[in-house]
């Protein structure tokens, strides 16, 4: 199911500063209609991100890690998440390391970790990863289930699920199996999911400081991306077991990706939004909480639970953007 | 992927035997995980898996090709161990380890071949043209080479660097 693109004006003052910044004017009319300051946000969009780590307690100590990392002259920061660190200094490259090369820690943006701190997986699970290429969050599943129970990690794109097998194999991952194949194929994997990740395509403007072609994107594209989001989400559910646990996420900014999509799969299946873990919501990273999803967008009023799901911005937390939305299905 | 044969596992503890006494056994306990083969013969992908995820890929559909640590090609009784293989087994296998100089880890992990006089400490079990861990001098684990002819040098098979130049 394709959600309609929402249309937002822009005025002609904002059409000229979006010009000037190499923006679309459409996409920053909605963000200025959506989001909290954004001329601060698209300040920051042009910077180069901060860059993360997670120490992988699969192939070492994260303590012995963070010693051999500091010897060579790194510099790093503790985070509000556990076991992710903040390069503040690097004397080279930080994925050149032969502790990178030994699987002791991956690259991976503090936002995308809380993906996997929503989906909480457990030891001894089946958990599915619909959308797994490069394998950041499912190596953090993994990790999380400390190699026991089995992952099921899929990606349509071959030269992608390259990069997440050698991924797997280099943080001595041992529980997961790779699926070159459409994510909506979890629905064949024998016995229902515990859990289920669905991090979707999607039309990525929240990674804009990596993809600066982000900036020029078109409002077809959000129709496009959700009919896809839409698909995926409904073998999610049908994988998942009753009383099971799904995980939807997105690295954009756009509603009908995040709030709609997950109002219309309210409408559509017996999910429920749940209040996101503890260890989430009361997280502040850089003296902020995280943004709660929104209720209404330009028309549309949606359910009040839609607060329960939850923002990272650029400008507010120093990390990507990312959309996080918590769901149970309902138990038999 | 498949369970291996009574045939299939005595094959490839023969091969494994060859680096180190029991290597085969030694590593499905250290790791709690089975062997599972990709492919009806040899040359066959070998895997280990936990018990779970075995369970799951023998009953999926479809070929599964990728499922636990990939340990690399059975190529006619003879194992090509792959990266994830060199840093899992090195610790048991000093026989057929060589160990570099400080100066040569870099080249070794750019792809270079490596001449008699970059190598620290040669395998001790291993022959010419034979495939062998190679490690740094602090015993870390830099991937496969292979025994120059002249016994000496290294030809580089899979390096760690691999894993940032082809890996992803």
């Amino acid at each position: 199911m394709a959600l309609e693109p929402l249309r937002v004006p822009p005025s002609p003052a904002l059409r000229r500063w979006a010009n000037q910044h190499g923006y679309s004017p459409e996409i920053l009319a909605r963000w200025d209609a959506f989001y909290p300051d954004v001329i601060r946000l698209v300040e920051v969009l042009g910077r180069p991100p901060s860059k993360y780590i997670r120490l992988n307690a699969l192939a070492e100590d994260p303590t012995h890690t963070l010693e051999q990392l500091r010897t060579k002259g790194f510099a790093l920061e503790p985070t509000p998440v556990p076991e992710a660190w903040r390069v503040t200094d690097e004397p080279f490259a930080i994925g050149a390391t032969e502790e990178y090369l030994l699987g002791q820690y991956q690259l991976q943006d503090l936002s995308t970790q809380l993906a996997v701190m929503a989906l909480e997986p457990e030891p001894g699970e089946r958990v599915l990863d619909l959308a797994a290429a490069p394998g950041g969050k499912t190596i953090q599943i993994a990790q999380a289930m400390r190699n026991v129970g089995r992952i099921h990690a899929f990606d349509v794109d071959a030269e992608r699920a390259r990069a997440l097998k050698a991924n797997l194999a280099r943080c001595r991952v041992r529980n997961v199996a790779v699926h070159v194949r459409d994510g909506a194929d979890a629905v064949e994997v024998p016995g229902p999911a515990d859990r289920v990740l669905l991090d979707a395509p999607c039309t990525g403007e929240g990674v804009i400081q990596r993809d600066p072609t982000r900036r020029r994107g078109h409002l077809e594209e959000y129709a496009q991306c959700s009919m896809l989001q839409s698909r995926l989400l409904d073998a999610a559910v049908a994988a998942l077991r009753p009383g099971g646990l799904l995980v939807y996420s997105t690295c954009t900014l756009a509603p009908e990706e995040n709030e709609l999509q997950i109002q219309a799969a309210l409408e559509r299946h017996p999910l429920t939004v749940e209040p996101l873990p503890e260890a989430i919501g009361e997280l502040r990273i850089r003296q902020n909480t995280l943004l709660p999803g929104l209720t209404r967008v330009a028309d549309h009023k949606l359910t009040e639970a839609i607060a329960l799901t939850a923002h990272t911005l650029p400008h507010l937390h120093d990390c990507l953007g990312f959309y996080v939305a918590r769901l149970r299905k309902e138990a038999a | 992927m498949r369970r291996p044969t009574d045939a299939d596992r005595a094959d490839v503890a023969a091969a494994l035997d060859v680096w180190a006494a029991g290597l085969l056994s030694t590593l499905e306990r250290e790791t709690g995980c089975t062997l599972l083969i990709h492919g009806d013969t040899q040359p066959y992908d070998l895997h280990l898996a936990t018990p779970e995820v075995t369970e799951d890929v023998l009953a999926i559909p479809w070929d599964v090709d990728d499922a636990g640590l990939p340990l690399g090609p059975l190529i006619h009784g003879r194992w090509r161990p792959s990266l994830a293989a060199a840093v899992l087994a090195t610790p048991h296998a000093p026989g057929r380890t060589c160990v570099l100089g400080a100066k040569t880890v870099q080249p070794f992990l750019y792809g270079r071949r490596l001449d008699g006089g970059a190598v620290e400490r040669l395998a001790p079990d291993a022959a010419p043209g034979d495939y062998v861990f190679v490690v740094d001098p602090g015993r870390r684990p830099l991937g496969v080479a292979r025994l120059a002819p002249d016994g000496r040098g290294l030809d580089p098979v899979r390096d760690l660097g691999w894993y940032l130049r082809e890996g992803g």
